[in-house]
């Protein structure tokens, strides 16, 4: 994938390999004059010197991790840490909790330091960008002893770059029906409905049922959210787009595509009144839910006890059940979000940080799974948490989860807004489905191919 | 010998410090100058530098140095620039004329107002200031908010219909009306600060003299305070121009650029490039680019506000 | 006197036996005190009216942004029937702000932003000061170059900036250090307070340094004495800017940083996580975030428009 090195494109392409001559070297003297004077400026104004470096030499190496927040619960990450630091006598392992808010600058900035931290969770639809970059190492040799054959194929899509692995697999979360279940009985709904049909008719009955509530929606579905809207292409047999040799050709015109999206219209008009101007996320549907402007909501089964916590009436009154498909025997398949993990390409620790990624790979997954209620990375695993009510709907959803085209420049598709715009055009009204998926494809295409 | 010296000192008309005048000038410039070149120089320096290169995350990791001449540049010119660039310079215009506007009547008010009620406008205009540009961006949303905002609501209320399929959000003309308040709103509190600073300033003789001379207060405006004020008024357009023109993060945290991004400003080529795409190359080529479209924009403002302080 | 732009100006004589003629020692204040009861109670309420609905359209988007912190998360975004939001948060909950304040290390992160904020602004107008003096008092070669490229620095997109400033630190060593943090909003903040000081300073007339210099004084003596009193409000206007800056500022902090040394803006992104945005306690966080630095300005204001009157009345 050496798109960014554009041969041919530029007039002239003048690559500097750190071996060649006197420019490198003046560029490195000015470089460094200007550093000692910075150097200088900021180590008088000093006032703490720590140092924390994790080079030892001789004895076994420090090694940072960087875990995202409320990934691993506490007790777990307890055990890890003391496992690994048994494994390695004299080391310490520093976990670092990053939150989400501006998280790819700062693994980017990160990752380019010159001490980077050698594990590193990255959210999956980020991997491939930092794989593709030569951020990551590379651990397809790696992939036997991690378990490979097991993974979950969508969860292992978004980690690999050019038939290489970068990101292994850690763990996912699905979305999955909420719904209010005082509400349900009132209006005589027993059993969850098995396909889009029958969640069509429940949604109108919850209506209905509740026509004095200004806005009620049966089924809460904002405009603008894709994540939704792509289930059902995907649901259909549909796809985002597809690679056809070296190009990425959209697919969002297919025959399939266009019945996910007919599907996905004709159950929006029929099931909600959600503002088509709205993303899931403002207002948030935990305040739907909670303050009963709709009676089910397209969300991830960690909200339950935040609606519960805004109104306590609710507490057990939450129940859960996979999206529906078309026809009874599967669920519409949910977007597999979820992080990976990598080592770090300047880590100065790579086998130490090999272990622990092992340690959070294999051992580990299944208290992940018990504690935090996640989707592993093996099937095997997700078998048995199927068996765990709490999370059996998110694993039906995960057997077939999609995820979207892995490619570096997928980020530059989504903040292009095409598939939000292509939402609100089908869902208003204003452009058919057809014509709104032609237009998006163009836009994916450009993007992804980089021209 | 000392006479030369002695007969300068004699026929010049100022005090014996000139050759002190020499040196002190140097002296005072000197911290701003060392900081400003290590921390924005130097950096600049590597910015321009990296314009001329290929340089995406690949190239951050691996820390090569590939050269690309003008491809950032000629990449940059094409697509919807000169679209997006209309747009912003239009929507600057109103930014500015309404900031500067507004923001002179307030300090005039102010001027005027007694000690308690110039507080109370302080204090509000300390708030607006103050809060955080994203925070405010999404309180906006919310009063425009097509289902339950307070704003659409009180509009409903005059005949102003944004509901529904006249959300705001629907369209890229009432998002960038939305937003130019947004900016309106936090800036005028610095213009009126200072203005209403400058105004402490003007002698209350010029007044009562224009005054005695039959001037009403649209007159002593005019020809007191206007000349009085010129190198502050000119100082805030420019700046002002030069900092709506960067604004992005309201129109990204409103709309994210929609509908069909239409209401993109020319701040998001730099944005994007920077954190979507990670490509620094072009980042910094649409930096360039931006600094000397700027640079054409004021330049006229820049130059008289320099030799204005030669009069001195 | 000549005004900045070239104009003689109308001058009052001085007090005998002190100064040459300059501009006045009343104190503009207590004159214009005079000139408004003349003009009668019909404007004083109209201009009071007038200054009620600025202070109200100011305010009321903060109004709804502290009304949102206090509104538990069920009704943020919620109507009632007739399509209104509750002008009043009901039922009040201080959840979000008991969340906001528990968060991990908020106190760390009051405190480095209070150090970094206070830090860059007390150096920003003591070095700014000196430039500006320098640019608006002296003529010496390369000043119209200096002003030009102070200029040109504020026509920076900052984004594009974030990368070529952190290869040059990391370069340097100098990441994860709050001096580094301060010493680049310093940088960040020069030319602009420059720039807006200078046009403050050259509002004023030299006579009335020289007028000090003549009674005795050094220039920088007369520099401290004569002219700093009298941009105090400027300074004031200069110095809150510089403060909001370096208050608000994220982006760079996010990349710069580490564990420890971060400040309330990347506390302000905690609220953003996997789960969706937390309204109420962003809501509340930004209030948090905001009154501090009102509260701040509010003194400094009051403390420096009466050093100003003191300043003039000693001349």
């Amino acid at each position: 994938m050496d798109r960014w090195r554009r041969p041919g494109r530029g007039r002239y392409l003048l690559r500097l390999s750190p071996a060649s001559g006197l420019e490198r070297e003046h560029a490195v003297k000015v470089r460094h004059l200007v550093a000692s004077a910075l150097a200088a400026a900021v180590a008088i104004s000093m006032t703490s010197c720590s140092d924390s470096s994790s080079e030892k030499s001789g004895e076994a190496k420090d090694l940072t991790v960087w875990l995202m927040t409320g990934t691993v619960p506490d007790p777990v990450l307890k055990d890890i840490n003391k496992e690994w630091e048994d494994a390695h006598k004299g080391a310490k392992v520093k976990v670092e909790i990053q939150q989400w808010d501006g998280i790819g600058p700062k693994t980017t900035t990160a990752l380019g330091s010159n001490n980077p931290p050698d594990v590193v969770e990255i959210g999956n639809t980020l991997t491939a960008g930092f794989g593709d970059s030569k951020a990551l190492k590379d651990l397809t040799d790696k992939k036997g002893d991690l378990g490979g054959d097991d993974w979950n194929k969508g969860l292992e899509e978004s980690g690999t770059v050019d038939g290489k692995l970068y990101g292994v697999p850690f763990y996912a979360g699905t979305r999955v029906v909420l719904y209010r279940k005082d509400l349900w009985q009132k209006a005589g709904l027993t059993d969850p409905p098995k396909t889009i049909d029958e969640l069509t008719a429940a949604a109108a009955k919850l209506t209905a049922a509740n026509a004095a509530t200004k806005d009620f929606s049966g089924f809460y579905f904002p405009g603008k959210y894709w994540y939704a809207g792509m289930s059902f292409v995907y649901g259909y047999g549909g796809t985002i787009a597809e690679k056809d040799g070296d190009k990425w050709v959209g697919k969002l015109d297919s025959p399939d595509s266009l019945k996910g999206l007919e599907a996905m219209k004709t159950f929006v008009d029929n099931a909600s009144k959600a503002p088509k101007d709205a993303t899931e996320a403002d207002p948030t549907q935990v305040s739907i839910l909670a303050s009963g402007k709709g009676a089910m909501a397209y969300d991830a089964a960690w909200q339950i006890p935040a609606i519960e916590k805004e109104n306590p009436a609710l507490k057990g009154q939450i129940g859960t059940f996979a999206l529906p498909g078309p026809t009874a025997d599967t669920a519409m398949p949910a977007f597999l979000g979820g992080s990976n993990l990598a080592i770090a390409a300047g880590s100065k620790n790579s086998a130490g940080a090999y272990d622990y990624l092992k340690l959070l790979a294999t051992k580990y997954q299944k208290p992940l799974v018990e504690q935090a209620k996640l989707i592993p990375n093996s099937l095997t695993l997700l078998e048995t948490a199927k068996a765990d009510p709490a999370i059996a709907p998110n694993a039906a959803a995960a057997e077939n989860g999609w995820f979207p085209p892995t490619d570096p420049q997928w980020g530059a598709v989504e903040s292009s807004n095409v598939l939000t715009d292509t939402m609100v055009n089908i869902l208003t009204g204003k452009k058919a489905p057809a014509d709104a998926a032609k237009d998006a494809n163009a836009v994916i295409e450009k993007t992804l191919n980089g021209s | 010998m000392s006479a030369g010296t002695v007969s300068k000192e004699r026929s010049s008309r100022r005090p014996s410090w000139r050759q002190v005048e020499r040196i002190t000038p140097f002296a005072l410039l000197a911290p701003s100058v060392i900081l400003m070149a290590l921390l924005l120089g130097y950096p600049l320096a590597r910015l321009l530098g990296i314009s001329f290169q290929q340089f995406t995350r690949t190239e951050f990791f691996t820390r090569e140095t590939i050269y690309s001449g003008l491809d950032n540049y000629v990449d940059l010119f094409t697509g919807d620039f000169f679209r997006v660039l209309v747009r912003t310079l239009i929507v600057v215009v109103a930014m500015v004329a309404g900031t500067v506007i507004i923001g002179t009547a307030v300090a005039v008010l102010m001027d005027k107002l007694g000690r308690p009620m110039r507080t109370l406008v302080l204090v509000g205009l300390l708030f607006a200031w103050a809060t955080p540009p994203l925070s405010a961006t999404v309180v906006w949303k919310w009063m425009f908010n097509s289902q339950s905002g307070i704003a659409t609501w009180a509009l409903d209320v005059v005949g102003v219909n944004l509901r529904g399929d006249n959300s705001v959000l629907f369209s890229a003309t009432k998002v960038l009306t939305v937003v130019t308040l947004i900016v309106i709103w936090q800036s005028i509190p610095f213009v009126a600060l200072t203005l209403y600073a400058g105004l402490t300033q003007v002698p209350r003789e010029l007044y009562e003299a224009a005054e005695m001379d039959g001037a009403g207060f649209w007159r002593s405006f005019t020809s007191v305070t206007v000349p009085m004020l010129k190198p502050i008024f000119l100082l805030l357009i420019t700046l002002s121009v030069i900092w709506d023109f960067r604004a992005f993060s309201q129109v990204w945290a409103f709309n994210r650029g929609g509908p069909d991004n239409e209401s993109l400003l020319l701040g998001s080529y730099s944005y994007f490039a920077s954190f979507v795409q990670y490509d620094f190359g072009r980042g910094s080529a649409v930096a360039v680019v931006m600094v000397l479209l700027l640079f054409g924009l004021t330049a006229y403002y820049v130059r008289q506000m320099i030799r204005s302080g030669e009069a001195t | 006197m000549t005004r900045v732009d070239g104009t003689a100006a109308p001058v009052t004589p001085g007090q005998p036996g002190t100064l040459p003629p300059g501009p006045p020692k009343t104190p503009a204040r207590v004159s214009r005190r005079r000139s408004l009861t003349r003009a009668g109670v019909p404007a004083r309420i109209a201009l009071n009216l007038t200054a009620l609905a600025v202070f109200v359209l100011s305010v009321f988007p903060v109004y709804w942004m502290i009304r949102t912190a206090f509104t538990p998360t069920a009704e943020i975004g919620i109507a009632d029937d007739a399509g209104r939001p509750s002008l009043l948060p009901w039922p009040i909950t201080w959840v979000h702000f008991s969340d906001a304040l528990n968060r991990d290390n908020f106190g760390q992160y009051l405190w480095n932003s209070v150090l970094v904020s206070v830090s860059t602004v007390l150096l920003a107008m003591g070095v700014a000061f000196l430039a500006a003096i320098a640019v608006a008092r002296f003529r010496f070669t390369g000043r119209a170059v200096y002003l030009v490229a102070l200029m040109v620095a504020q026509m920076i997109p900052l984004e594009a900036l974030v990368i070529p400033m952190y290869i040059v630190l990391r370069d340097a060593n100098a990441l994860d250090k709050l001096p580094t943090l301060i010493l680049m909003y310093l940088a960040f903040v020069l030319p602009f307070s420059i720039w807006t000081l200078r046009s403050f300073i050259q509002a004023i007339p030299a006579d009335l340094e020289e007028a000090a210099m003549i009674d005795g004084c050094t220039r920088m003596g007369a520099f401290w004495k004569v002219l700093f009193p009298l941009i105090a409000p400027g300074l004031v206007a200069t110095s809150i800017f510089a403060f909001i800056q370096a208050w608000n500022e994220y982006i760079f902090v996010l990349v710069l940083m580490g564990d420890g040394n971060y400040t309330l803006p990347y506390w302000l992104g905690s609220f953003t996580g996997r789960e969706g945005t937390d309204w109420g306690g962003v809501m509340a966080g930004s209030t948090m975030f905001t009154i501090p630095v009102v509260i701040f300005f509010v003194l400094i204001q009051k403390k420096m428009t009466s050093g100003l009157a003191a300043g003039a009345v000693k001349g």
